[in-house]
């Protein structure tokens, strides 16, 4: 699909809530997980990271996806739109934070740590390839991912059903997986036999299924990206908007 | 100034003790893992005070000398801690957020409006992320470029946002816990200004002036101020390699463990 330019067509009457974001983004992939758990009609606006649209750069002073909007409200940053979504549509869908007050701190506690030991050696390991990075981040799975779902023993990080901390943390678990699939990272199942089930079952969970990117397109991709030209709308069904053209 | 509390405390701060605390009073449910100093825990002291319930406060030694049972408690063996109700919580910001659902009296720190939640939320991670970062820039590298930086970004993400909200504090009406994560370092800032640490002036930032004064002045915040010249000690000695962790505390500090 060509890029477009301009603004986009206003929301339809039907639609609650829009979505800027971009296709293989892992953090606007949370705010769409969450608006298709709670069984939300969103629709998605990709947009050029490099070359940002307008649009984008008024409504977030970082320029960054995702935005949410709803009802003349602008939401910006991945995990605060999560919990955003589950408190405005709280009678629909799943309810994505335990109403435990101290349950849902822990909940809290592990997306705040997979996203300082776990995300950045995601990244790393992307972009270093070394045998010494990569082993990093599979003693970081381990500890916190695979060690918690093993003590928890449910088939979620959640519990019996998904919730905000699966949401906010399967994105990365996807693209590790591509990575697998690839031949770039190996999760032997005798060290990671939790982890491995989780992935095999969260694909096939309705509501996170519809979102997952084949490793074929992951694989175009991470190479865009390794290469400087990342495609940022390879095999999207979206509209997809860049800024204007500089001459 | 200081308060009555502030000028009753010993000027060479309290004793060093080692092992593991007492058990909690029977009228005490909450336990805090504390350091004097430490922006982040204060955070979690403003909220409990803001319940106006009885909590118990065991300061710590950090660094290399922690004691054992923090590290036993936080993976990452940071202050502050929380126990309550046999839960052992970490993280300040998420702390911040349990103490107002846990205790559900006393003062709201959250309003029952998704939007001004998300709201709040955005004004503390960019505080976070924006102006957090400069101010131990600043204290590390005590320069005037670093003043400069820190300045601009307090511009940006407190003193702007104090005009265009146009209440007397993040929360609206009264504090909310935008206020009680950002106050730490606002405190510091503003109770240094007069120590040399950074020239903050009354004509660039009249709300933030007026904001500090409100703050200081608010039940539930007051009792946890320190002076220009402690913060200015502290952060001296922080800098320097030997941070004074406990200096004019008014309860003892937990190190690690001597052998008898």
């Amino acid at each position: 699909m060509a890029a477009l330019h301009g603004d986009p067509p206003p929301i339809p009457a039907d639609t609650p809530v829009r979505i800027y974001s971009m296709e293989y983004c892992p953090f606007a992939q949370r705010a769409r997980l969450a608006l298709t758990a709670k069984g939300v009609k969103f629709d998605v606006i990709n947009c050029h990271l490099k070359n940002k649209p307008k649009f984008l750069t008024d409504a977030h002073p970082n320029g960054t996806v995702p935005v949410l909007l709803h009802k003349g409200n602008v939401i910006l940053e991945s995990e605060i739109a999560v919990e955003y979504v589950d408190q405005v549509f709280p009678d629909q869908g799943k309810k994505l934070y335990p109403e435990d007050a101290a349950e849902r701190a822990k909940a809290r506690v592990q997306i705040t740590f997979f996203g300082q030991k776990v995300i950045p050696q995601f990244y790393k390991a992307l972009r270093e390839t070394s045998d010494e990075e990569i082993g990093k981040l599979l003693d970081v799975l381990e500890r916190w991912v695979e060690e918690p779902l093993r003590k928890q023993g449910t088939p979620y990080l959640g519990g019996q059903d998904y919730n905000t901390v699966d949401i906010n943390t399967w994105p990365w678990l996807e693209r590790l997986d591509a990575r697998v699939q690839h031949g770039a990272i190996s999760l032997p199942e005798e060290r990671f036999p939790n982890l491995v089930a989780y992935i095999r079952r969260m694909k096939s969970t309705p509501g996170i299924a519809e979102l997952v990117h084949s490793a074929e397109d992951y694989k175009v991709a991470f190479d865009s990206y390794a290469k400087g030209e990342p495609n940022y709308n390879y095999n999207s069904p979206h509209p997809f908007y860049e800024g204007e053209v500089k001459a | 100034t200081p308060t009555g509390s502030l000028a009753a405390r010993e000027s060479s701060g309290m004793e060093i003790v080692y092992g593991d605390p007492p058990p909690l009073p029977a009228d005490v449910s909450v336990r805090v893992y504390n350091m004097e100093y430490c922006p982040f825990a204060q955070r979690v002291l403003l909220a409990l005070s803001a319940k106006g319930i009885k909590y118990d406060v065991i300061n710590c030694c950090l660094g290399p000398n922690k004691p054992q049972f923090l590290n036993d408690a936080n993976p990452n063996g940071e202050v502050p801690v929380l126990l309550h109700g046999g839960h052992v919580l970490y993280e300040s910001d998420i702390i911040v957020d349990y103490v107002d659902r846990a205790f559900p009296g006393g003062h709201r720190l959250y309003q029952d409006n998704a939007i001004s939640v998300a709201k709040g939320r955005l004004l503390v991670k960019m505080f976070d992320t924006k102006v957090i970062p400069l101010f131990y820039k600043l204290v590390f590298y005590p320069n005037h470029e670093n003043q400069g930086k820190l300045l601009d970004a307090l511009e940006t993400w407190i003193e702007n946002p104090l005009e265009e909200l146009d209440t007397p504090f993040f929360g609206g009406q009264d504090y909310s816990f935008v206020d009680v994560n950002c106050w730490p370092w606002i405190e510091r800032i503003h109770a240094m200004k007069d120590v040399g640490f950074i020239s903050l002036g009354e004509e660039r930032f009249p709300k933030l002036f007026d904001y500090a004064n409100r703050m200081i002045a608010s039940p539930g915040i007051s009792e946890w101020v320190h002076t220009g010249e402690e913060y200015k000690t502290f952060y001296d000695s922080y800098r320097k390699g030997n941070p004074r962790y406990n200096y004019h505390a008014k309860r003892p500090m937990y190190c690690k463990g001597k052998r008898a």
